[in-house]
């Protein structure tokens, strides 16, 4: 989760998201405006869905690396550096802006199901959340410190289940 | 004895058996300290609780107004707007309600889109929107008596005294006319309300953080990072349009005001407030397409809400002059008194007289910026309480410095006494403000029809 991701999920979810407008573009439109915008609302759900879901499969892939399981040879463990501080900087010192953003997205991936048939509506629900979950976390583990940061994550993807997976419905007046 | 990892915590922990000797433990002042802000956080949180559930229901201020605003949706009597509330709710949730002929989704929607967020997640908890309106209403308002405290703590550098005037605001939060006015609505307001102190708490613990000495790294600490404050200032001005009033803040305050000893200098100031800036304007920039581009271009502006539209339009009709002000600054000053209640404005201007430097520069170019803001835009006493953190802050300055000239009176050696007449005037003080507060609970509705004019 520390190493830089590079421009590839960017370039990839720009692929997407070009590719989906086309696609969108070439059905028959009802707009009676100056600008029909389905071809980019299906372009930014496509972009965006492309983007968490590159960024989901390079944060699993580092985490799998990182892993102490299946047990590895010794050879492949990096040293403790000399200075006394453990050698996961990001666990030691906290995630720095761009790692918090990163993980914030991945939280909110667990809304995903939420938009199986819309992933433009993730866009706009994921832009929120993963704002919100970044600013939270910044406040919030100072507070629980070195030990028990981490589970900020843990808590935001227990409480963001149920929404993701539309496990309740939410009863609102009667519009009249 | 070698106990290591979370095991030698506990023994540690039994050893000191009770809360009382784990108190001992510490300095004394940080114990009392300690001892006092959980006393006092419980006694706001019971007043928050109590004072919100008086007005459910038939206790409901704009049901009490006698306004045509209130209708009775499923048994709940509610103000209408409501849907408003909804609407973004539904654009989050991805509920089809939304692209309904009969759901007009309008560009204040678009800005005010973060109450929704909590409804529609707490909304899967409680099972009901108004429930879930309510639960937010509360930690907003506990959240909002917190964030003051600590603002107050921040701003006066004296440790006992910043506690006592941070205690004394977190008391006039929770007897606040302003969320007392919209609990039990589907509202934004609330939300608003702790927006206002808590955005302001992270501009203050960034300052805080801000490397003084150019050898220091930035970035060391998230939360001096300019873009996370963008991101601060943008969810805050999601909640009611208090992005531009915390941009004035942090020009005036934090950049040119602020002339510390040891402080960044003035090119560093202006460079890190010019990254908040634009992160913040490419923030909003980039909510206002997806926003427009997910809805298909169908938010119309709103001319009632909009306030770039109010302000533009205004201009537009009215050329600003020294009558049309001086008539709107009537009204603020009209409207502060019920905004606020007397005792708390009567103190205002002896408690920036009181406040260090600093804090009582921080007061006034708050105050400032939404006064100046109401003066654009409207001046309903539910926009100028945006002002509270501020005016608060004075007032409870102004009372403790009574108390403690009160307790100068008494002679070195009887410190229980002195500690009496410390807290003697907030007592009244407290006692005066909850009086006028909670008014309409003992049948006092001047209180109601103001804060929901007919």
């Amino acid at each position: 989760m520390t190493r830089p991701l590079g421009f590839r999920p960017w370039l990839a979810a720009l692929a997407a998201g070009v590719a989906a407008a086309a696609l969108a573009a070439q059905q028959p439109t009802t707009s009676n405006g100056w600008l029909d915008l389905a071809p980019l609302r299906a372009g930014l759900g496509a972009g965006w869905l492309a983007f968490v879901v590159l960024l989901g499969a390079q944060g699993a892939g580092q985490l799998w690396r990182a892993a102490p399981w299946p047990p590895r040879s010794q050879g492949r463990r990096v040293p403790a550096p000399s200075d006394g501080t453990h050698c996961a900087p990001a666990t030691a010192q906290g995630l720095t802006w761009p790692e918090t953003l990163r993980r914030a997205a991945l939280v909110s991936a667990v809304t995903l199901p939420r938009f199986a048939g819309d992933p433009a509506g993730y866009a706009v629900a994921s832009l929120w959340l993963v704002l919100a979950l970044a600013c939270g976390y910044a406040y919030v583990a100072p507070v629980l410190g070195p030990r028990y940061r981490n589970a900020y994550w843990l808590v935001a993807v227990l409480f963001l289940l149920p929404w993701g997976l539309r496990l309740t419905t939410v009863h609102w007046p009667a519009f009249e | 004895m070698l106990i290591q990892g979370p095991f030698r915590g506990a023994v540690l922990w039994s050893r000191q058996a009770t809360l009382g000797s784990w108190l001992r433990s510490r300095s004394t002042v940080q114990a009392r300290l300690d001892a006092g802000k959980v006393a006092v956080g419980a006694a706001v949180a019971a007043l928050i609780v109590l004072g919100g559930m008086a007005r459910l229901g038939d206790g409901l201020w704009a049901l009490r107004a006698g306004g045509g605003g209130v209708r009775v949706f499923d048994g709940i009597p509610m103000a209408w707007e409501w849907i408003d509330v909804a609407t973004t709710t539904w654009l989050f949730d991805g509920d089809p309600r939304w692209t309904s002929d009969r759901v007009i989704i309008r560009t204040d929607h678009l800005i005010r889109f973060v109450p929704g967020i909590p409804i529609a997640l707490l909304g899967v908890w409680t099972g009901h929107a108004w429930r879930a309106s309510i639960l937010a209403t509360w930690l907003c308002w506990f959240a909002a008596a917190a964030a003051t405290y600590a603002l107050c703590r921040a701003l006066v550098p004296a440790t006992a005294r910043g506690h006592r005037i941070g205690c004394i605001a977190a008391f006039l939060v929770a007897l606040s006319p302003g969320f007392a006015a919209y609990v039990g609505n589907i509202e934004v307001r609330p939300f608003a309300y702790a927006a206002a102190p808590l955005a302001l708490l992270a501009l203050e613990r960034a300052r805080a953080l801000r490397p003084a000495s150019p050898g220091i790294p930035p970035g060391t600490d998230l939360r001096q990072h300019p873009y996370l404050l963008a991101a601060v200032l943008f969810l805050a001005n999601g909640t009611l349009e208090l992005g531009p009033p915390l941009l004035v803040m942090l020009w005036l305050t934090y950049v040119l005001l602020d002339g510390r000893a040891g402080s960044p200098p003035l090119a560093g100031r202006v460079r890190w407030a010019a990254q908040v800036t634009l992160g913040y304007v490419a923030l909003a920039a980039g909510w206002w397409a997806i926003g427009h581009v997910a809805t298909l271009g169908r938010a119309s502006v709103s001319e009632q809400n909009d306030a770039w539209y109010r302000i533009f339009d205004a201009m537009a009709r009215e050329r600003p002059g020294w009558s049309a002000l001086s008539a709107r600054l009537w009204n603020v000053q009209q409207n502060a008194i019920p905004t606020f209640t007397l005792p708390v404005v009567a103190l205002l201007v002896p408690g920036i007289l009181v406040l260090p430097r600093r804090a009582a520069v921080w007061a006034v170019v708050w105050i400032g910026a939404i006064v100046a803001a109401i003066l654009l835009t409207r001046h309903w006493p539910r926009n100028l309480y945006l002002a509270y953190p501020a005016v608060y802050l004075a007032a409870a300055a102004a009372i403790d410095r009574a108390g403690a000239l009160l307790a100068t009176c008494l002679p070195a050696g009887a410190p229980r006494m002195r500690a009496v007449l410390l807290w003697l005037p907030a007592s009244g003080f407290l006692y005066l403000v909850g009086r006028i507060a909670l008014g309409d609970l003992a049948g006092d509705l001047s209180l109601v029809q103001v804060w929901w004019p007919q």
